[in-house]
Formats: structure tokens, C-alpha cells, sequence
């Protein structure tokens, strides 16, 4: 591989794995446009294709921007800047000739990966991020080091990774954080997704196709049984003859429910930039962040655009209490002139009922036993809706039910409105949780009875009842016959798939309830129970203190240790190889600084030839042990040992017999 | 920036002795214009973390952050414990490049991408084995004749991110002795002129010369003589070397060569020493004050071409 190729395709791999999360939210052609051009790149590398020059760079430049300015012309928004930044990313690598473009690409690289982080901060993104980080270093240590091989920098970032997360974790929970922002929230990407405050026919039928998580609520205690898994978030009171609305303004009030059975969980909800916040029906409280409403519901101060935590204690039986007389008289109004046939059939039913309860079961009943049907695709509705439901289609979903039994209870004079929020709610195996997802959606009715206040009624529970207990899915097959998951090898495959999904939801879910939930409180109470309270110095600065010494500790002792060079170890040949020199020497024998070994010996051998066997037999040792290439093991234990053993004045008997004599 | 950096942590000193340890009070280290850039966007994204609240920005900052720390005692240890062991290098002539060799070795761990550089000439960037002795070929240009200092060599690191950068400064005692610039021009000698025109008619009649052999190439060797079929064959590369057999001897001298000034007339003698080491004659060299008596030989070539290198500097 030539030079320039061995930087260009490395970068390119961390500009793919810096775009890829983004790939869904790119248009279309700014996709196309980075995998052409990048393509031409590298095939160009293969078959020695023309590179563009600097005219036809600087036209492709304007083109984009160009194609930049007319995709995103109604909004500037985080779409378009990270557009922005994929026509770059698609542009630059044809002009690498110098360092300084290749780092300022790899920076590019590093600057999409931090984009990613504004698409979410779930656990797969989280993992992502380091992934991507990895094989970003790792391109910045290639293009740093031309001379070596990729593999060699992948594994060199996958180090420094390693050693740098312990410090990462440090900064992170020490770090000081504030409350609010400096600036607000420039510009936000979140869609509004969920209920509208107008329920419009077709409305749910449109969210039920979505499978997008609304919301996970982490219960304390026990689940609560299918039947009683209504999540209660928007009241709709106004009815035009065609659409459902929430009464523009509600009061704050103090004003709580009795009940029994509190119920608490924890809702972690994504954000649907509403102000309505979701709570098992029917919450005893609001939850600090949010205000509580006169009918019901909680509401925040302002949309929420970010994921949202917050706890809510809930009556699964409840008595509200008692209702104003302009909020009745709103939930009996109906527009004059619409639905006559199904007005008639209300009266009709309730001939001679005395109490509202009694109203309500008989119309009840007139759903249940009538044979309606349970379809997402109904036929559409002309201006008499409900007359058209009712007398001709018959076929509808829960928003159909609702509205026709609400305008029925609102002809008979009993007070009705209509209840949106999500019903039911996967259960994670894995985790004590529910998954409330967008196809959740539901909608159904309460009436005012004296007695109990505000009362649930579920007109859809009584023509598919499938759908309270197993789910909307379960309720479609029901009436349209077997779907195509369930059945067969598919069937256990899908079954699979959904155990891997809930087991990877709850763990995302843990990860979330920790991770996204580390903020300035979080911090506090960290920090006081790490023993740092507010004092002459706030604990946040206490903690930064402590992060600094702290950081400069770790820093400063690693670095130390680090850089140190290693003092040689004394060699143990060299080290006997002296002691044999030194014993040789005393006995008079000294070794000139310049011998060698078999030299010395030799010298050795002529002055005392009594040593000449010992000593030649350290010398092999000792040639063998610096010379061999591979000397055996035992050598050197060997050789120590002789080396010790060896003593220049100890004579043999047979030489100086006299003396010993 | 790095020019106060260096005038004040590099004081004019002595040479230092080899080897030379690469150990801490040695090794610096700063952030590269990179690093600054780099430091610039993670404050950026640090601030806008803040601003949205997004843990995630949070700790993507701090990741990078903690990764270009990390990457700094890597930069450092890159250099830490590297050793000069020696240095040489072989003579040249004025306008070469002289090549100074430098041994090194690192005894622990392999370093990667480390660079030389003499005087702010031309940088050589080389990975050092672990445990091996690597000869690094720093080169630098031989302008004049003399003893040329290695002067001051500067070795630096960028790896592993290029965001920081150490280095160190050693003054190696290190010369090359640079040749005049021969040039060519008819072949006068002290002797009668019938020598003179016999070297004459030899030294202009090219192809006379014998073809002696091959050696291995060396830096500094001239381009000319390297033996291209050898080196085109894989074998190896190698310069030709060429001798003539027989001739006389010759006696160069400063004095006869007239009125030209002193670098020309000892550029004119550099001239005539290649020329008569290549025909192999045996020739000496009358400089005012100094007289080499005539020899044959590489070392007598060497003798006479120091001898009119350091002609008239202080360094003789």
C-alpha cells in the first residue's frame, strides 16, 4: 500500500463509523452523495482513477451547500448542521496531501461522533460513542505514526481507552454541575410524537402504528394486574361533532382523589415536547416537578424536551372528589345537529333507568352485545359519525367506542369526557418494568356519578376485551384471524427476539435510570454522603478541589511510574562470572581488563595447572551461558554452583604431599 | 514559540558527553498546535454539555479529555530512556550533504516514530527497536569547507496522537571534516612538466581507470559510482571503486598554482588530490606552513583533503 492510501482509507473508516448513527436522519441524498463520492475514492485507489482537482472540489463544495440550503430551507436545525457536516466529511478526504488536512479530518470525525450524543444518550449509543472514539484514536495514531500498521494502532487506542476511563469516571461524577442552563435550549430535535391536545378521527390509529417507546415506569412493588394498567394523561372535554379537544384552559388545583391501593412507580418518558406527564390512573399527587389540574392530570411547567424521570403515587381504586357545576355542564354539551339516529337509540336504552350507573350499564351492554368489531382499519365516517358507526360501519377501535358512548351518556344527561393516554404496557422479564410504547395508545371514557365522582368506563373493553388484558395485537387477531407471528418457526424466532429486546431494554433501562439521571441533585447527594457539605465553600467547589489534587495524584503518580527507566538488573552470570575473576585474582591469578575468557583461561592453565580442569569447566559454562543462544536450564544453576564451589587454594593431595603428611 | 522555549531550557552549553540518556530532566513536552486546537473543541463541547445538561456530552468530553492526558505520558515515554550511543560521520565535500550516523538503542519497548533533526535542516523520522542498536542517518548540508559541528540535534515525538510533542535537545561532539569543493582544471605539480602533461593526458582521458572492485555503499558515497546492476538485481547496493596501477610521484603545491584567491586555488587541489588518488599515484601536498610527504592511499587522500579542509581555520 502507498502512503497516502494507508492514511486516506483509515480515515474514511472513521468518518463511516462517525456517520453511520446519523444515517436515519440524514436526507437521502446527502447518504448517497458521502457513499458515491467516498466509493470513487477508494476505487480509485484500485484502478488509478483521476482524483478531482481543486476547480471541480471547490464546484462539489457549492453543490452541496447548495443541496444544504434548498433541503433545509424551512429550518436550521440540528438536522441541517449535522447535513453540514456530512457534505464535509464526504468532501474532505480528497484533499489529504498534508498533515495538517488529515488531522483536521480526524477532528471532523471526533466533532460527528460528539453530534451523535444530541440523537439520544441511550446505553446503545453510549457503547457506540466508545466504539467510535476507539477507532477515531486509533486513525489519529495512524496518521501519527506513518511507519507502522493499523492493527498496531487499534490495539495502542484500545490502551489508552482502557487507561483513560478511570479518569473519565472520576471527571464525570466529580465534575461540578449546575442547575438550568447558561443559554436555554438553542434549538431542539425532539419531534412531537403522542397525543395532541385534539383527538381527531384516525388519530390513534396513526400512533398505534408506531412502535416507539412512550415511556418506562419502574414499579416499587408489584405490577398491577392488565386491567388496571390505564395511564392517564390528557382529559378531552370539548366535542365538535368531529373532533375531541382538551378545554384550552384548565385550573391549578389542590384538590386531591381519596383512594386505596397506592401503587408507585417511577416513569421515565421520553420527550414528546407536550406538557402533559403520564401516571397510572388515578395519581394521588403530582410529582414535584409538575403541577397539579382540576381535571386530573399532571402538567409541567414547560414542554418537555428531554427524557423526563419522575415518581407518582397512584389509587388503582380511587373517589374523586366533588366537581364544579361548570365542568359538568361542559361534559354535557353536545353541537345541536349532529348524530340524531344515535341520540334516539341513547333514549331509547335509557327509557325509565333511574341513577346514571344504570344509564351507563345499559349502553354498556348495547356495545358489548351488538357485535361490534375490533379493526384498525375501519371504513371512514361521514358528518353523523356516530350515526355512521353505529348504524352502518360498526367496525372501529378504541377511539371510535369512546366517542360514540361518550356522545350517547352525554345525551342522556350524565356528565362524560374522554381520557387519552396508553393502556397496558409490555412486562420485561427481566426487570421489574413496563414498556409503554406509542402503539399503546388508548383512549376511553369517564363518567360523573354522584356517588363515586369520576368513574372509568372502557367501551372498547366490552367489544374486544382481549385488548385491555393481552394487548392490541392480541385483540386484532382475535376478530382478523391469526397474524404472521404466531405460528410455527417464525413464531419461536419472534418469541426469541423479543426475550433478547426486553433483556436489552432493561438493561438500557438501568443504564438510563443511572445515567441520565446524574444531574446537579444527584451530585449533591453524592457528594454528602462522600462527607462534603455546603460550608464556608460549596460542596461542588470542595468537589472540584478534591477532583483537581485528586486528578494531579493519579496523573503525577502514574506518570511517575510511567517514565521511569528501569535500573538494569544485576545479571547473575556476570555477577558469579566476577565473584570466579575475584577468587582467581586473590590467589594471585588477576585478569587483565582486555582478556577474554579462553584467553584468560589459557593463562590460567599454564601458571597453575592443578586449576586447569575447574577452571576450564566454569569458563564452558560461562562461554556457554553469554554466547549460546539458547542455553538449557540448568546451566546456569550449574554454573553459580561451581562458582561457589571453586576455591584457587585448595590444592590436590597428590601435589603437595609433604605438607597434608 | 518553541525558539524562547528552546533558548531557555537550552542555554548555550558545553557538548554533552555520549552516551546520552534520554532521562526526565531531559525529555519536554507541550501541547502541538493540534493539541491546542484539540483542547479548544473540548472546551467547546464541555460548554455546550453544560448548557444542555447531556451526560452523555459530558462524558464524551471527559473521555477525550482523559484520552489526550493518556496520550501525553505515552509522547513522553516514547522519548524516556532512549540512548545515543555514539555518533560519526564520513568526510565530504563542500555542497554535499554530510550525513551524520547516529547509533541509538532503547532498552525498553519499541519507539515509534521518533524524529532527528541537526540544526532545523532535514528531519528523519525512524521507529527504534527494542534492544537494538539502529544507526539513524541525520543528514545536513555541507556548505564550506572544515570541521562542520553536528551542532545542536534536536529528537522528537509526536506519537502516539500528535497531540503533544516531546523532545529533547543534545549537543553531540560530533564533526565532519567537508572537503573543498574540487574543481576541476588542468594537473600542475611541482615537478617537471612532462609529469604534468602525462597526468594531465591521464587525468582528462576518462575510462582509463581500472575497475577495482565493489564495496558495500555507504552515505556520502557518490551517486555516480554506485553500481546500479547490482543494485537493479536486488542484491544489494554498492559503489564501484576504480584504481590505476603504476605512475609516478607528484608533489602538489599551493604556491604554483598563481594569483587565484585561497578557496579556488584549494578547491583547484582538492581537484587534483581525487584525481591522483584515483590514478593511483603516489603524490604529496605543499601547503604554506604544512607539507605532506607523497604517499599512496585512502589515507593519504583523507590526510591531504583534511589537510586543505582545515587550511586556514581556527579548528586545525
Amino acid at each position: 500500500m502507498n502512503e497516502p492510501q494507508k492514511t486516506i482509507l483509515p480515515i474514511l473508516l472513521a468518518l463511516i463509523v462517525a456517520i453511520f448513527p446519523h444515517i436515519p436522519r440524514l436526507p437521502l441524498w446527502i447518504v448517497v452523495w458521502c457513499g458515491t463520492l467516498w466509493g470513487y475514492l477508494v476505487l480509485s485507489f484500485r484502478f488509478r482513477w483521476p482524483r478531482p482537482g481543486k476547480t471541480l472540489r471547490r464546484v462539489l463544495t457549492v453543490v452541496g451547500i447548495l443541496g444544504l440550503l434548498l433541503t433545509f430551507t424551512r429550518r436550521l436545525d440540528q438536522n441541517a448542521y449535522m447535513g453540514l457536516l456530512a457534505v464535509m466529511a464526504a468532501l474532505k478526504p480528497f484533499e489529504m496531501d498534508t498533515h495538517r488536512d488529515r488531522m483536521i479530518t480526524v477532528f471532523l470525525a471526533y466533532f460527528i461522533v460528539i453530534t451523535s450524543l444530541f440523537l439520544s444518550e441511550t446505553l446503545a449509543i453510549t457503547l457506540y460513542m466508545l466504539i467510535s472514539v476507539g477507532v477515531t484514536t486509533a486513525v489519529l495514531a495512524r496518521i501519527n505514526n506513518p511507519l507502522g500498521h493499523f492493527r498496531v494502532d487499534l490495539g495502542l487506542s484500545a490502551r489508552v481507552l482502557a487507561q483513560a476511563i478511570p479518569l473519565m469516571v472520576l471527571l464525570f461524577f466529580l465534575f461540578p454541575r449546575i442547575e438550568g442552563s447558561f443559554f436555554g435550549l438553542w434549538f431542539s430535535h425532539v419531534a412531537r410524537s403522542g397525543f395532541s391536545d385534539r383527538l381527531s378521527p384516525g388519530g390513534v390509529a396513526l400512533l398505534v402504528e408506531n412502535d416507539a417507546v412512550a415511556f418506562r415506569a419502574t414499579f416499587e412493588g408489584r405490577l398491577p394486574p392488565p386491567e388496571l394498567r390505564y395511564w392517564r394523561g390528557i382529559v378531552f372535554e370539548n366535542f365538535d361533532g368531529r373532533a375531541w379537544e382538551a378545554r384550552s384552559h384548565v385550573r391549578e388545583t389542590g384538590q386531591m382523589p381519596e383512594g386505596e391501593n397506592p401503587v408507585t412507580c417511577t416513569i421515565s418518558l421520553e420527550p414528546h415536547r407536550y406538557r402533559w406527564l403520564f401516571a397510572l390512573e388515578m395519581p394521588a399527587k403530582a410529582p414535584p416537578q409538575a403541577g397539579w389540574f382540576a381535571d386530573y392530570t399532571v402538567r409541567t411547567q414547560r414542554p418537555v424536551v428531554r427524557k423526563m424521570r419522575y415518581e407518582v403515587t397512584s389509587f388503582t381504586t380511587y373517589r374523586t372528589g366533588p366537581e364544579d357545576g361548570e365542568t359538568l355542564n361542559a361534559c354535557l354539551r353536545l353541537p345541536d345537529n349532529v348524530n340524531p339516529k344515535a341520540r334516539e337509540l341513547a333514549a331509547r336504552l335509557a327509557e325509565n333507568a333511574g341513577p346514571a350507573r344504570e344509564k351507563t350499564r345499559r349502553i354498556l351492554d348495547f356495545f358489548r352485545t351488538d357485535g361490534f368489531a375490533y379493526t384498525l382499519e375501519p371504513p371512514r365516517l361521514g358528518r353523523h359519525s356516530v350515526d355512521d358507526f353505529i348504524f352502518s360501519s360498526r367496525r372501529g377501535y378504541c377511539e371510535h367506542f369512546a366517542s360514540a358512548f361518550c356522545f350517547m351518556m352525554r345525551s342522556v344527561g350524565v356528565p362524560a369526557r374522554i381520557v387519552g393516554g396508553y393502556q397496558g404496557g409490555e412486562v420485561n422479564p427481566f426487570a421489574n418494568y413496563l414498556v409503554v410504547r406509542q402503539a399503546d395508545a388508548h383512549v376511553w371514557v369517564e363518567i360523573w356519578d354522584a356517588e363515586t365522582g369520576w368513574t372509568r368506563m372502557d367501551p372498547t373493553a366490552m367489544v374486544a376485551p382481549d385488548r385491555i388484558t393481552k394487548g392490541m395485537r392480541a385483540a386484532l387477531n382475535a376478530f382478523d384471524g391469526p397474524g404472521m407471528f404466531s405460528r410455527g418457526a417464525l413464531g419461536l424466532v419472534s418469541s426469541w427476539l423479543k426475550n433478547v429486546r426486553q433483556g436489552w431494554d432493561a438493561l438500557s433501562t438501568r443504564w438510563a435510570a443511572f445515567f441520565e439521571g446524574y444531574s446537579y441533585d444527584m451530585q449533591q447527594a453524592l457528594l454528602s454522603k462522600l462527607g462534603l457539605r455546603s460550608g464556608v465553600l460549596a460542596a461542588s467547589v470542595k468537589a472540584m478541589l478534591i477532583l483537581v489534587v485528586l486528578s494531579f495524584a493519579i496523573i503525577g503518580l502514574y506518570a511517575w511510574f510511567a517514565t521511569r527507566i528501569p535500573r538494569k538488573k544485576p545479571d547473575a552470570v556476570k555477577k558469579y562470572y566476577a565473584r570466579f575473576c575475584e577468587k582467581l585474582a586473590r590467589a594471585g591469578l588477576a585478569r587483565p581488563q582486555d582478556q577474554g575468557p579462553l584467553d584468560f583461561m589459557k593463562a590460567v592453565a599454564k601458571n597453575r595447572p592443578d586449576l586447569e580442569t575447574a577452571v576450564s569447566e566454569v569458563m564452558d559454562l560461562y562461554v556457554r551461558l553469554r554466547y549460546q543462544d539458547r542455553p538449557s536450564a540448568g546451566t546456569l544453576a550449574e554454573f553459580i554452583r561451581k562458582v561457589r564451589a571453586f576455591d584457587p587454594a585448595v590444592k590436590p593431595l597428590r601435589q603437595k604431599p609433604g605438607i597434608k603428611a | 514559540m518553541t525558539g524562547l522555549c528552546d533558548w531557555l531550557i537550552d542555554p548555550p552549553r558545553a557538548f554533552d558527553p555520549l552516551p546520552v540518556v534520554f532521562h526526565r530532566r531531559r525529555v519536554f513536552i507541550l501541547p502541538t498546535m493540534y493539541g491546542y486546537l484539540f483542547f479548544g473543541i473540548l472546551l467547546a463541547m464541555l460548554l455546550g454539555s453544560i448548557n444542555y445538561n447531556n451526560n452523555l456530552g459530558f462524558l464524551l468530553v471527559f473521555l477525550l479529555g482523559s484520552i489526550s492526558l493518556v496520550s501525553m505520558i505515552h509522547t513522553y515515554r516514547n522519548l524516556l530512556g532512549v540512548r545515543i550511543l555514539s555518533v560519526s560521520a564520513r568526510p565530504v565535500f563542500a555542497g554535499e550533504t554530510a550525513v551524520f550516523r547516529f547509533l541509538v538503542r532503547a532498552e525498553s519497548g519499541r519507539r515509534q516514530a521518533v524524529g532527528f533533526l541537526l540544526e532545523k535542516e532535514r528531519p528523519v523520522l525512524e521507529d527504534i527497536g527494542e534492544k537494538t542498536d539502529e544507526t539513524i542517518s541525520v543528514p545536513r548540508s555541507a556548505q564550506d569547507r572544515g570541521i562542520l559541528r553536528a551542532g545542536r540535534l534536536v529528537v522528537w515525538t509526536r506519537y502516539p496522537l500528535g497531540l503533544f510533542r516531546a523532545w529533547t535537545i543534545v549537543r553531540p561532539d560530533a564533526a565532519c571534516v567537508v572537503y573543498p569543493r574540487p574543481l576541476a582544471g588542468p594537473f600542475q605539480t611541482s615537478d617537471g612538466g612532462q609529469s604534468q602533461e602525462s597526468a594531465d593526458a591521464a587525468a582528462e582521458t576518462p575510462g582509463v581507470d581500472d575497475f577495482a572492485g565493489l564495496k558495500r555503499y555507504q552515505p556520502g558515497d557518490p551517486l555516480g559510482r554506485i553500481a546500479w546492476k547490482t543494485l537493479s538485481r536486488g542484491m544489494g547496493t554498492f559503489t564501484k571503486e576504480f584504481t590505476k596501477a603504476g605512475g609516478g610521484s607528484v608533489m602538489l603545491d599551493y604556491d604554483r598554482l598563481g594569483d587565484t584567491g585561497t578557496e579556488q586555488k584549494l578547491s583547484r587541489l582538492s581537484d587534483m588530490v581525487v584525481k591522483a588518488h584515483r590514478m593511483n599515484l603516489e603524490y604529496g601536498l605543499r601547503l604554506p606552513g604544512i607539507t605532506l610527504a607523497p604517499e599512496r592511499g585512502e589515507r593519504q587522500r583523507h590526510a591531504c583533503l583534511k589537510a586543505l579542509a582545515v587550511f586556514g581555520k581556527k579548528e586545525a
